[in-house]
């Protein structure tokens, strides 16, 4: 369910729970893991039937390999559907990633290489997700430490062609972005403009460590970006996200993720209200966009 | 198979199944009446909402006392609290916890607040919303407990009355048991009867268990000072026992856990915190 104005929440972990709960007043909705609960009975999905009566939810897979090769298991797509339809969230997301080939969970998300076959097999997986789920997933952006090998097309181009195949919405996870233009030599606001910005709905702010690349055969072992989403949003993601904010004049869901090493409460209400001031100060960036364009 | 005809420990043996039955029974039954289909609207971002339904009314008021103690707003001076100043109120802005830094104007021991009543007036609005959701159980929620109960108690009593007299009518005067038995599985039947949540509050207790279990989990890594309020929705989800006495001394001190570990001694006290475990019922100290 699309709402009229941005949004800004966090990712459900139970170790916030406290703070999540007697916050409620300054998030605007959580996003919960749905793999930790397909194989929960209606009973155990009652705590979260309670959660989502406090507040809005969003589902967000990590499993489904939507673009791999291969077609998505149908029980992957029956039980999001199932969550769906006993939860009710606003949305449901996936990553763009392949997670398994050959009968083998790699049990990471992992890049595909960015070719047409690739493409065309990942809108078929998403094209069958949407008939069976009974809606379109939002499509997550990755991050990779490896330049997928074999590809023949750019990052921004690959999402673009699915997203346009599958006429899905965009997750846009502008620290995965970030990591990916820092990785490979590129300026991160330049791949944020060059993306489908016209098709996010959804946005996921996390942190990252740098850390030691292995030296490869004729390279010189440098750094990576790791997306690991232990440490804080850097301040350069808070750019891109009023920078998005000022190019997609629909209404977007900013989702921070945490995954470990909590810090205080407070802390992530910090960056929750940073967002909220980089996605004003986007809006007040397009409004004065929109006003001299319409005066010209 | 007639079971009257049955004697002595056979009958007892039939009785004791055909009362348990019936609570059993009657408990069923109220779940089915009080469940809930959906998760309840009501907001639970108030740790002294959650402890009232969890535990009421005392216990509320404990997880306030030492929400309070831990901001610095209440001071241990000894074996007494005392508010810090006469400032300390302009900080909050619960009414509980209004009323509890008044309870404690003057140095108090820390389960005076339970009986003072400006503070038990304050946790009525929690009463009364409670009641409102459904989660605790109200007048009506009583009356409408009241028939199958009374069917109940007429199965039980009935059952073993009409024995009795059978057997004295036959000479027998080996009824002790019986009698014994019919009154415990009375009891059983009006504490069902009585129990303050409704099916649907006990569910939402169980729910928020389950949605902070890992902030239990990391309890003993909780930082005192109360800047995020871990600590009371820890102490309101799971009550005092969750707490581990190194990350927070001053606890123990303000409400000692008991010596024993004797759950079933708390009755309706107000002085057994929420270390009662799950047999205190329908007293103060709620039954998770």
């Amino acid at each position: 369910m699309a709402r009229g104005a941005d949004q800004v929440g966090l990712g459900w972990r139970g170790e916030l729970a406290a703070g999540i709960f007697t916050h409620l007043d300054r998030i605007d909705l959580v996003e919960l893991i749905a793999d930790d609960h397909f194989k929960s009975s209606p009973k155990q999905l009652r705590p979260l039937k309670l959660l989502a009566a406090q507040v809005p939810t969003t589902l967000h897979g990590v499993a489904m390999g939507l673009a791999g090769s291969e077609p998505v298991a149908d029980f992957r797509l029956l039980n999001m559907r199932r969550l769906i339809d006993q939860l009710q969230p606003d949305s449901w997301s996936e990553h763009l990633a392949f997670v398994r080939a050959g009968g083998f969970e790699i049990g990471h998300l992992a890049a595909p290489p960015r070719t047409p076959t690739n493409v065309a097999a990942a809108v078929t997986n998403i094209e069958r997700a949407t008939r069976i789920v009974g809606s379109a997933p939002r499509l997550e952006n990755i991050a990779t430490l490896v330049d997928p090998p074999g590809s023949q097309l750019s990052e921004e181009d690959w999402i673009r062609q699915i997203l346009e195949g599958a006429d899905a919405p965009l997750l846009l996870d502008l620290h995965n972005l970030y990591a990916n233009a820092r990785n490979f030599g590129r300026e991160p606001k330049e791949l944020l403009l060059a993306m489908p910005l016209e098709r996010v709905r959804g946005v996921h702010l996390s942190g990252g460590v740098w850390i030691d690349e292995p030296a490869m055969s004729g390279r010189v072992a440098g750094k990576r970006l790791l997306d690991d989403h232990i440490h804080d949003v850097p301040d350069d993601v808070f750019d891109l996200l009023e920078v998005l904010a000022a190019h997609a004049a629909q209404p977007l869901q900013v989702i921070i993720e945490r995954d470990g090493e909590y810090p205080d409460f407070e802390v992530l209400l910090a960056q929750l209200d940073r967002a909220r001031a980089a996605l004003a100060k986007g809006r007040e960036r397009l409004r004065v966009c929109k006003t001299m364009k319409a005066a010209a | 198979m007639n079971p009257f005809a049955l004697h002595g420990f056979a009958f007892l043996a039939f009785y004791l199944m055909f009362a348990a039955a019936v609570v059993v029974a009657l408990k069923l039954w109220f779940v089915h009446k009080e469940s809930r289909d959906d998760a309840t609207r009501l907001q639970f971002n108030d740790p002294y909402l959650i402890a009232f339904l969890r535990g009421g009314q005392d216990e509320a008021l404990r997880v306030a006392t030492i929400s309070l103690t831990d901001r610095g707003l209440l001071v241990i001076d000894g074996d007494k609290v005392r508010r810090k100043n006469s400032m300390a109120a302009e900080g909050v802005q619960r009414d509980i916890e209004k009323a509890v830094l008044q309870a404690f104007r003057t140095a108090q021991d820390a389960n005076a607040v339970l009986a003072d009543a400006g503070a038990r007036n304050a946790c009525r609005a929690y009463q009364q919303t409670l009641e409102k959701h459904g989660l605790l159980a109200s007048s009506e929620t009583y009356m409408q407990r009241l028939g199958a109960t009374a069917l109940a108690l007429l199965a039980i009593v009935g059952t073993a009355g009409y024995k009795v007299q059978l057997a004295l009518s036959q000479g027998r005067h080996n009824v002790g048991f019986l009698i014994a038995l019919a009154v415990v599985f009375s009891v059983f039947a009006f504490a069902l009867w009585r129990f303050r949540r409704t099916s649907a509050g006990d569910e939402t207790v169980k729910d928020l268990k389950q949605l902070f279990k890992r902030l239990k989990d990391r309890a003993g890594s909780l930082k005192s000072g109360g800047a995020t309020n871990e600590l009371a929705m820890l102490l309101g989800v799971f009550g005092l026992a969750a707490v581990p006495a190194t990350a927070f001394p001053f606890i123990d001190s303000l409400y000692p856990k008991p010596k024993s570990d004797g759950g079933s001694s708390c009755g309706s006290s107000s002085s057994c915190g929420s270390s009662c475990g799950g047999g205190c019922g329908g007293g103060g100290c709620g039954g998770e």
